[in-house]
């Protein structure tokens, strides 16, 4: 008896341990994890802080491109949400199934930098040389780029594109162009002197939306990060850092599809 | 004095190469020494293969290495024969003979169809060199070297890679050559026998020195190596006259004649003779005998190495001298004596390169 | 395909091309050189030193990602820098954004794929058959020509057809430095990764498909042409 006794209580241990490590019931895990695009990354970060001393909830912050978190999502990825760059990834997720949210949590802008000259709506119009923006087929901020380029009646010598913003940024960085459209919060960032660049009046250009999904499995502490998202304070940050909470000019979005 | 090298240059090892040496013009110059005396070093310095400082390299009147001055290989018209690999394997014989000729010194030297003839090539242009034998091979390889009309010709023991049957084939293209050729030729070798055959000065190199320098004839009669099996006395004869009954062609030998096999030869002509060492045998009488050729001379000196069969005894004959290889068990029991009178019976002799005094 | 396709596909070829041509004359002295090591210790010193340097700095791109070097070639083309700068002054136009700077980063990231197999061909030939050609009277340039290349056909070949190859395959450094202009720097690996992240699949298949299938008939034919050459002159 006492042995099948023991018997028993063995497996009771050893289920006891190895249970809890494969139950994948997220309402019982705390930690959230966030996959956010590169370039809101820094921000994301600031904002995860905030959440963490407020809330007392471990945040696990992955940057990528919106394309990769995008493929790492639909291969099953253990993301609770998602930071895209552009609004057309968050809306395939939600309608393939994989979200329970989808919400705009800011608006990209765009900035005309010419380093070491001074850069305003005149300097854009006359500009003549080499303009680096990002791939206006795939990325948010080229497309921004190409509406305002032919608003604005720019006629460059060439454009040349970016595989993404941020690449965008590193070609007008290293003085190969001499001029680009990138982001603000690029500009912010790398705190470039307020005289080299303009900002791009926003109804120059569709809405550069971004927008976050909370996954359909996602941990219950996951609206509870969104909303911090929203709170007063945050908004202020993600301003500051260089990008627009409400959109003033052109439709506010629930996912304008572009 | 055409050809001179002052060389002293140390390898890595320890091997150290001192020589200060001229080699004659218009003739066969033998370096002879065992492997890894330094003949192949010498042959590569005089080519400019091997660019090292500090030696003199210099021919006729010009200088091809001092302190400062290198003329490269390309630009000193020799003429080198490789122990092996020495044909372009991409190429026909025809083709191998081509680069020789487009790049050829101009003014003279023998045509494409002289070597083609000497050396019997004809019937081998279109071969590949993997289909040709070893002394095919070499024979292509001297004619290629020939067709570029060199100031001078280096023969890297040429055929040591050949088996016997080939090399004795070879031999006598060899001999043509020297014969037809006005430029002075170097050859290296360790084998006994072709250094013989060959040479008309020879240079005996020994750890990086050069340890003798004789002529063919007196080299062949003295040194270390008259000991060994190979070793025969060179001797210089001139044709008197032929006895068509019994093809026999007699030949002034000091005071005496020796009879050889008849072979195309001129009155009066000077022609060199090989009498192998264990063709003569030694007698105090003469005898009737069926050994055509009996000599008196003057036992000049006794080699006995104390063991073994064989001991060497040096004859003296007018001027010149021959060997005689015989039982250690005759010398002891005839009990020759240095000074005395004896026969040299010679049962073989091979008559060698003619040439003119 | 469509017609910008086609453009990407002329461009590619275009520039693997170029740079093929500019590694066989570059590249080929310095497979030479870096096959010729001196056995004397005294005499080849420096030479062997600078060598042993420069062997393992041909070998880089083989292990360095393409954005490493891709990020330094940016750096070093902007106008800032020396060598962007002299370009510019010289020509008018940056480096970055052109075909010839993808010229001058394809060179060097394929550089081992030439340099290798060809020093390799180079140390594998008989010295003495070098030396022969020297004393019938031929020049280090004509020796160069008329001997070391024929008798080097195989690493020849497998040099041109690999760098060939590896720059029609080239894409870190297409990236990172040729700004993605549809008739000079877009080949078709940019084009290809362009379609992926429109989300456009359908061409990005086309164009895989057919990087693929370019890639294996090149190598399959590169293999079957040397077993032919191995079975038919058994030599080096």
């Amino acid at each position: 008896m006492t042995s099948s006794n023991g018997w028993i209580r063995r497996k009771v241990l050893i289920a006891g341990v190895l249970i809890p490590l494969f139950v994948h019931s997220s309402c019982y895990a705390d930690d959230l994890r966030i996959g956010v695009a590169s370039n809101f990354r820094s921000t994301l970060e600031q904002i995860a802080t905030g959440f963490k001393l407020a809330h007392n909830i471990e945040v696990e912050v992955s940057a990528a491109s919106t394309g990769a978190l995008f493929a790492q999502v639909k291969s099953g990825a253990p993301f609770d949400i998602l930071f895209a760059a552009d609004s057309i990834r968050p809306a395939l997720l939600e309608s393939e199934g994989h979200t329970r949210l989808r919400r705009t949590y800011a608006y990209g802008q765009l900035v005309f930098w010419t380093p070491g000259k001074p850069a305003n709506e005149t300097t854009l119009k006359q500009y003549k040389g080499t303009m680096a923006i990002a791939n206006p087929r795939h990325a948010p901020y080229g497309k921004a780029a190409t509406d305002t380029l032919e608003l604005m009646q720019v006629k460059s010598d060439r454009v040349v594109y970016g595989t993404n913003i941020a690449q965008a940024f590193n070609f007008v960085r290293t003085g190969n162009a001499p001029a680009g459209l990138i982001a603000l919060s690029q500009i912010k960032y790398m705190n470039v002197p307020a005289i080299e660049f303009w900002v791009v009046p926003p109804e120059s250009y569709a809405p550069i939306e971004q927008q976050l999904v909370v996954l359909k499995n996602a941990s219950m502490n996951a609206e509870l990060f969104v909303a911090y998202t929203f709170d007063p304070g945050t908004t202020r940050l993600i301003e500051k850092s260089g990008y627009l909470v409400s959109d003033t000019g052109n439709q506010p979005g629930t996912g304008a599809d572009r | 004095m055409s050809l001179s090298i002052q060389a002293r240059v140390i390898r890595e090892g320890g091997f150290e190469l001192n020589v200060d040496v001229a080699f004659p013009d218009r003739e066969v110059s033998a370096l002879f020494g065992a492997s890894g005396s330094g003949k192949s070093t010498i042959l590569r310095l005089l080519a400019g293969l091997d660019h090292t400082p500090g030696i003199r390299v210099s021919f006729n009147d010009t200088v091809w290495q001092d302190d400062s001055t290198f003329v490269p290989p390309n630009q000193r018209h020799i003429g080198y024969v490789f122990q092996h690999l020495n044909l372009f394997p991409h190429l026909s014989v025809s083709g191998n003979l081509d680069y020789a000729e487009t790049r050829r010194q101009s003014g003279g030297g023998l045509s494409r169809q002289d070597l083609l003839d000497i050396l019997n090539l004809s019937s081998l242009l279109e071969k590949l060199p993997r289909q040709l034998s070893g002394g095919e091979q070499q024979r292509v390889a001297i004619a290629r070297a020939l067709l570029s009309n060199p100031d001078l010709i280096v023969m890297d023991e040429p055929l040591g890679s050949l088996d016997q049957a080939a090399k004795d084939r070879i031999l006598p293209y060899l001999q043509r050559l020297h014969r037809s050729l006005e430029i002075p030729i170097i050859y290296v070798s360790h084998v006994l026998d072709e250094i013989l055959y060959l040479a008309d000065t020879v240079f005996e190199i020994a750890d990086g020195k050069i340890t003798g320098e004789s002529s063919v004839i007196d080299f062949s009669v003295s040194g270390s190596h008259i000991n060994q099996p190979e070793a025969a006395a060179i001797v210089s004869c001139r044709v008197r006259s032929e006895n068509e009954q019994y093809s026999l062609t007699e030949l002034q030998f000091e005071d005496t004649q020796l009879l050889v096999s008849a072979g195309q030869l001129i009155n009066g002509e000077l022609v060199r003779v090989k009498i192998p060492a264990r063709d003569v045998s030694l007698s105090r009488q003469r005898n009737e005998t069926s050994i055509i050729n009996v000599i008196a001379t003057t036992i000049e000196h006794i080699h006995d190495p104390g063991t073994g069969a064989s001991a060497v005894v040096k004859l003296k004959c007018g001027n010149q001298f021959l060997l005689a290889l015989i039982t250690r068990k005759s010398l002891q029991e005839l009990r020759f004596e240095i000074g005395e009178s004896i026969f040299a019976q010679i049962k073989g002799v091979a008559l060698m390169t003619q040439h003119d005094s | 395909m469509t017609d910008s396709d086609l453009v990407s596909l002329w461009l590619t070829l275009k520039l693997a091309g170029a740079t093929t041509l500019v590694l066989i004359v570059l590249g080929t002295p310095l497979a030479w050189w870096l096959s010729q090591r001196s056995h004397s210790s005294e005499r080849g010193w420096l030479r062997n030193t600078l060598q042993n340097i420069v062997e393992p700095l041909v070998a880089l791109p083989i292990v360095l990602p393409p954005t490493v070097v891709g990020f330094y070639l940016l750096l070093a083309f902007s106008p800032n820098n020396l060598p962007g700068e002299l370009w510019q002054s010289a020509t008018g136009t940056t480096l970055a954004f052109s075909f010839y700077g993808l010229v001058v980063g394809s060179a060097i990231y394929s550089l081992p794929f030439y340099v290798q197999p060809l020093q390799v061909a180079f140390s594998a030939l008989q010295r003495e058959l070098i030396e022969a050609a020297a004393t019938l009277g031929a020049s280090p340039l004509d020796r160069f020509f008329s001997l070391i290349v024929p008798l080097s056909r195989r690493g020849f070949i497998i040099a041109i057809c690999l760098s060939f190859a590896h720059t029609v395959g080239e894409f870190g450094i297409v990236l990172m430095i040729g700004g993605n202009l549809p008739d000079e720097t877009r080949v078709l690996s940019i084009a290809l990764f362009d379609h992926v992240e429109a989300l456009d699949y359908g061409k990005a298949h086309v164009l895989a498909g057919g990087l693929l299938g370019f890639s294996f008939v090149t190598l399959f034919l590169l293999y079957a042409v040397d077993r032919r050459w191995q079975n038919g002159t058994r030599t080096t």
